[in-house]
């Protein structure tokens, strides 16, 4: 389309310039051809003039008013830069318009008026009198010679000098005549034959030609004679005079002038000037027309240049304006791929430039924006799909306690059914009983916004009893301000069971090992008491006393063994109370002191510690004996105890730290630890921690073994004040 | 009659004296000790030719006993006592050069034949020894001839 327009326009401008050249190439001609050619070609040139001038106005005509149109309905559809661009190319058209046309004007008025002007000058008249000046030159000198003829003629006759006899008296004076009289050429004929002629030196002799026989004959007749010849250059006037002489004849006398060659011509050219003017005045009109149209076709190629200026110069303004405009209409639907194609160099190309640039800069924003978007996105998508599936519960609320995410497992786990519990409270959710502790802790966490770990808490969903493990941590936005927290929460009733069954299989094969033990001195003694009865010697009574002396030691040791597992079994329930947790330890302390002196006990009591505190004082004072008695055990009953308790307020949770300087807790008995029937005492029950871990418990407390500093083991343990 | 001498180690005080017991009411010379470090002090001082040792004893284990033990006295046959008699244990003693062991609880009839086997393996083993001792002078002088001299 673009192809075909751009086309179709330089086709336009071929013709035009084709037609100029042809019009100013005829027109030569014309100049020419006024000269010498015949009036039906100079007619013809004249009218192709006219056509040219006439196809060239139509052209100019058609693409002025085809750009005036266009840009009208450009204007009309609001194109963008038509306003401006009509503006731009009126004002050249008017600009050149005004000047061009008052100049033609003028111009046509001159040619009009210097054209009548030239035709009223009395040419004609001066070109009449010159020529009748110059033919009565000619007939003055015909005149002339013809009276010298007639006076020679005369004297001729008179001195009858035609006569032979004095043939030389006549040679002397036609001689002595044509110097007296100026004459160029004096000839005398009798009858039709030349009897002599005389001619001036200084003629052209080549090209002298003899007179006529037929025109002797005519004179001799009565006729004038007369003749003007050309002779070389210039021209011969001849006149005679004839006149009979009785016994010799009709003589014929002849008189010749000589016009010179320049005279001659003069005189022709003033006649060939008369004609041409002649012709030239008919040609008066044409001529003007011509003139006219030279000049209205000037005017139009001067307004169809500066229109085609105005167009040209508005283009350049305006066609980078409206791609500009476009690309910025296409930039504002959201299309930024958009590039301005335009190699303005000017103020407008800097512009295009830095469209171009900011488009580029935009869109790679975008870009880079859309990128990061979708990144964002997948990664999202990546975290809640995490959250989705993993077993591990996780919930997140904000710094107002209304829930943010919480995942199936979460739900799942805490045995809410109801979906859609964003945007709800977590006191609302989780308001029934069964959620008391857990509620309680995430309570605290918001209130107080410190980290909980690993909190085991039970919950029981249908009769059935479920530990968690509660970990809260607060979520802090990029400028540290508190937004909220983070619950995850760990089902352990599986790894519980799991680890009582493990714990229970231990039990089991402890008790096993316990029961055999003395079982082995039982049966070997029996054994032996039946083959040394069967002997009857007289060793066999002691030896029968000893083995029976051993079967009773090993049964006591059997139905020990059994006495304290019951009594594990049969622990009593633990019976809150108010009690001081400082008077227990103190009255825990002080038999050991009597007991074993070698022992140090090093007390560091807290003030912090609220008291008093809801515990079973019975059950803790067994908690702090079982803790001692290991120690004193450990340390072989020589070295120092330290017992210290503090309060951590956050947690709200009383610490008390039992340690001691003997050998310390081997990282693979510390494993074990509080399990049923760990020992390091070949004697040991291994019931001494169990009991002591599963007091702590019941007081929702924990326990945990440390290595002490610089030796030895130290005992934390934990309770909720 | 040379009396052939057991040592026991076993850190409990009934299955100590039962065992010494019935092993002399068979004719064996017994002694006994509740931990590893006693029982190698006196394996120092005094030879024994069987030793019962119990796998797990307080602070050194049986196994690590019975490693010390064979690495200074080879010809020592020691026969294991486990209450958790597993595979593994008993695979692993064996390896170490244990003669066999015995588990928990003892019966007196298994107990001294097995002392029995473990100590008529171990005169077995001797007269091995000592059989090949004279042999290997005999074969010494065989082949003087001036040949093999050179």
């Amino acid at each position: 389309m673009e192809n075909s327009k751009k086309k179709g326009s330089r086709i336009i401008g071929a013709i035009i310039v084709l037609l100029i050249i042809l019009f100013f190439i005829i027109e030569f001609f014309v100049q020419k051809s006024q000269e010498f050619s015949p009036k039906l070609i100079t007619n013809f040139l004249l009218f192709s003039l006219y056509f040219i001038v006439f196809l060239l106005f139509l052209i100019l005509l058609f693409v002025l008013s085809r750009n005036l149109i266009k840009l009208y309905l450009e204007r009309k559809r609001k194109v963008v830069g038509a306003h401006f661009r009509t503006k731009l190319v009126l004002f050249f058209i008017a600009l050149s318009f005004i000047p061009t046309l008052l100049l033609f004007f003028f111009a046509s008025d001159l040619i009009n008026r210097n054209i009548e002007q030239w035709f009223k000058t009395p040419i004609d008249k001066i070109l009449s009198d010159t020529k009748s000046a110059a033919d009565g030159f000619y007939v003055q000198s015909e005149e002339l010679t013809l009276h010298y003829a007639q006076q020679l003629g005369k004297a001729i006759q008179t001195k009858k000098l035609i006569y032979p006899e004095k043939r030389g008296d006549l040679m002397n004076l036609t001689q002595e005549k044509l110097t007296e009289y100026k004459l160029d050429e004096i000839s005398i004929y009798i009858e039709e034959e030349e009897i002599f002629a005389y001619l001036n030196a200084n003629l052209p002799r080549q090209y002298y030609q003899d007179v006529k026989a037929n025109i002797i004959k005519r004179a001799h007749l009565g006729e004038v004679f007369r003749s003007i010849e050309a002779m070389g250059k210039g021209e011969l006037i001849r006149t005679g005079i004839s006149f009979n002489i009785p016994d010799v004849g009709n003589v014929l006398v002849i008189t010749g002038k000589f016009l010179p060659q320049n005279y001659a011509q003069k005189l022709n050219n003033i006649s060939a000037y008369v004609q041409r003017y002649r012709q030239l005045k008919i040609q008066k009109n044409p001529v003007k027309t011509l003139y006219i149209f030279t000049l209205v076709f000037i005017t139009l190629i001067i307004i169809f240049a500066a229109s085609w200026i105005g167009f040209h110069l508005a283009k350049g303004i305006t066609v980078p304006i409206e791609k500009l405009a476009q690309a910025t209409k296409e930039v504002s639907k959201g299309n930024l791929k958009v590039k301005v194609e335009d190699p303005a160099s000017d103020e407008l190309g800097i512009l295009i430039d830095s469209f171009n640039q900011m488009v580029t800069d935009l869109r790679e924003g975008q870009e880079n924006i859309a990128q990061k978007t979708s990144e964002l996105e997948a990664r999202k998508q990546y975290i809640e799909t995490i959250l989705e599936n993993i077993i591990t519960g996780v919930v997140t609320l904000d710094s107002k306690g209304i829930i943010n995410t919480i995942n199936p497992s979460a739900r799942e786990m805490l045995a809410l059914p109801e979906k859609n519990l964003i945007g709800k409270s977590y006191k609302d959710v989780l308001s029934h009983e069964k959620y008391r502790e857990i509620l309680k802790n995430i309570q605290l966490g918001l209130k107080n916004r410190y980290e909980l770990s690993e909190k085991e808490v039970n919950i029981n969903l249908d009769g059935q009893n479920t530990t968690v493990s509660l970990t809260l941590s607060p979520l802090r936005q990029p400028n540290n301000k508190f937004s909220g927290m983070i619950m995850v929460l760990d089902n352990l009733t599986q790894l519980i069971n799991a680890q009582k069954i493990a714990a229970w299989k231990e039990v089991a094969q402890r008790v096993a090992h316990e029961i055999k033990n003395p079982l082995t001195p039982i049966q070997l003694s029996a054994e032996r008491i039946i083959k040394n009865l069967r002997k009857k010697d007289q060793n066999s009574h002691a030896v029968i006393k000893e083995g029976a002396k051993t079967i009773l030691e090993e049964a006591s040791t059997i139905k020990s063994l059994a006495d304290e597992f019951s009594n594990f079994a049969r622990m009593p329930s633990v019976k809150f109370e108010s009690a001081d947790i400082h008077q227990i330890i103190d009255q825990t302390i002080s038999p050991f002191k009597g007991i074993f002196p070698e022992i140090e006990f090093d007390v560091l009591l807290s003030a912090d510690v609220p008291s008093p505190l809801q515990i079973d004082p019975e059950q803790m004072k067994r908690v702090y004996i079982n803790l001692i008695d290991n120690a004193i055990d450990a340390m072989k009953k020589k070295g120092k105890i330290r017992i210290q308790t503090s309060f951590d307020k956050n947690q709200q949770r009383v610490k008390i730290e039992i340690s001691d300087s003997g050998p310390g807790i081997s990282i693979r008995d510390k494993e074990k630890l509080f399990l049923p029937d760990f020992s390091t005492k070949k004697k040991g029950t291994g019931l001494g921690l169990a009991i002591v871990n599963r007091i702590i418990k019941e007081h929702n407390g924990s326990i945990i073994v440390e290595n002490n500093q610089p030796q030895g083991a130290k005992f934390i343990i934990q309770i909720p004040s | 009659m040379i009396k052939d001498k057991i040592l026991v180690i076993d850190d409990e005080a009934g299955i100590r004296s039962s065992l010494k017991g019935i092993l002399e009411d068979e004719g064996f010379e017994v002694k006994t000790t509740e931990n590893g470090e006693d029982g190698l002090e006196i394996l120092k001082r005094q030879n024994f030719d069987l030793i019962l040792l119990d796998i797990w004893l307080p602070e050194m284990n049986g196994i690590d006993l019975l490693q010390k033990i064979k690495k200074s006295e080879e010809n020592l046959q020691v026969v294991m006592i486990s209450g958790h008699g597993t595979i593994e244990t008993a695979v692993k003693a064996t390896k170490l050069g244990a003669y066999d062991f015995l588990e928990k609880p003892l019966s007196l009839e298994k107990v001294v034949l097995t002392a029995k086997n473990a100590l008529k393996q171990k005169k077995l083993e001797e007269e091995n020894i000592q059989l090949r001792e004279k042999i290997k002078p005999r074969y010494q002088l065989v082949g003087k001839s001036p040949s093999i001299q050179k």
